[in-house]
């Protein structure tokens, strides 16, 4: 009886089986079913070094998140100038903000393992979960504010 | 050319083909599973973030639907018990099945009545005439429809589990919704990959927008 009370109230709050994706920082205040919630729109790509993740220009469909590896980023318009995104962070996050398109060219460096989230699809959950929408947007300010800070301090 | 390569390309093809062909009764069946779970995703998806597990969900609503249809039932019965005994009644009426006799029919009769009438203040109109032309149909088909049922019954068995079979493989279409989803992005390469999206999420908006309930929108 124990047995069946505990598989019931696991299928509800859900195990911690999705807690890798606190490695993120937008995701690190989520609950263990908001994380499950979560994975139902996370997808796992991988990529081979130098292969072209998406193009500048491109519309913007698809936030990814970095597992493992390297990502080049380059913008077409100041191509002398290029900045790498490295093992937990997260690309295409400005884009989202920026327009329907990408504003740069991202290539993988190294091989490199994602996380990726339609942009639609993780509007929805937000939406959907206002609460839980509130967390993610608190945490992708505070990155933007940092991110908007360092790029700040390396043009002094 | 590898002509070995070739050929087994060109017999997978064949095969591929001829599979389609002989099991093709399966699609009419994924289109309306596919259909009806359109129908209930959102709902599902709507109890799933309430903290209930998809196949919970879907069980929930089909409880639900299964309980509608028995209340349904069960608060129409006494009235279709009631007019079923009418019909079989008519049905064994002495001197045979006609027009006339369904006109004993008080609901029937009373429409009978003011077809009359209307024929009476508006000359030529003969709508009592096309009434008794219709009910004629009617008998003809009533009284021929035991055998019809027994000529037919490989179809009407096949209706059947086509309503009890659609609902199976959409229990597990909206239980596994999001990793079907995943599993047919996953077969996309990199290069193709957020065209996939682009291209599910069309989809999803017009099947969507066509048979997603209105009452959620």
């Amino acid at each position: 009886m124990k047995a069946l009370y505990d598989w019931l109230l696991s299928q509800i709050n859900k195990p911690e089986a999705y807690i890798r994706y606190r490695r993120f920082s937008i995701f690190k205040d989520l609950s263990s079913f908001e994380l499950y919630l979560l994975h139902s729109i996370v997808h796992q790509r991988s990529f081979k070094e130098g292969e072209v993740l998406f193009e500048a220009g491109y519309p913007m469909e698809v936030i990814y998140f970095i597992e493992q590896g390297d990502v080049l980023l380059t913008n077409p318009d100041t191509a002398d100038r290029s900045h790498t995104i490295g093992i937990n962070q997260v690309l295409g996050m400005w884009d989202m903000f920026c327009g329907a398109r990408r504003q740069s060219t991202a290539s993988a460096h190294s091989d490199v393992s994602a996380l990726a989230i339609a942009t639609g699809d993780f509007w929805d959950l937000i939406e959907s979960r206002p609460r839980m929408g509130l967390k993610i947007l608190k945490a992708t300010c505070k990155e933007i504010t940092k991110d908007a800070l360092t790029i700040q301090d390396s043009g002094k | 050319m590898n002509w070995s390569k070739l050929g087994f390309y060109i017999l997978m093809a064949i095969v591929l083909i001829a599979g389609l062909i002989f099991y093709r009764w399966i699609f009419s069946y994924l289109i309306a599973s596919v259909i009806f779970s359109y129908i209930l995703n959102p709902a599902v998806s709507f109890l799933e973030r309430k903290r209930i597990p998809r196949w919970m969900g879907v069980l929930l609503l089909y409880l639900s639907v299964a309980g509608l249809i028995a209340w349904f039932t069960s608060r129409y019965i006494p009235d279709l018990i009631a007019q079923g005994n009418n019909l079989f009644a008519l049905l064994s009426h002495e001197g045979g099945f006609d027009a006339e006799t369904i006109l004993g029919v008080p609901f029937i009769h009373g429409i009978y009545e003011y077809a009359q009438q209307l024929d009476a203040n508006v000359p030529g109109l003969n709508v009592s005439a096309q009434m008794l032309s219709i009910l004629d149909n009617a008998t003809d088909f009533l009284v021929g429809l035991p055998k019809f049922l027994l000529d037919n019954y490989p179809s009407i068995i096949g209706a059947v589990s086509f309503i009890f079979t659609i609902p199976l493989i959409s229990f597990f279409l909206l239980k596994d919704w999001y990793k079907i989803r995943k599993a047919f992005l996953g077969m996309a390469s990199n290069r193709y990959f957020e065209l996939g999206i682009i291209l599910m999420n069309k989809i999803d908006h017009t099947v969507g927008t066509i048979c997603g309930p209105c009452y959620w929108r």
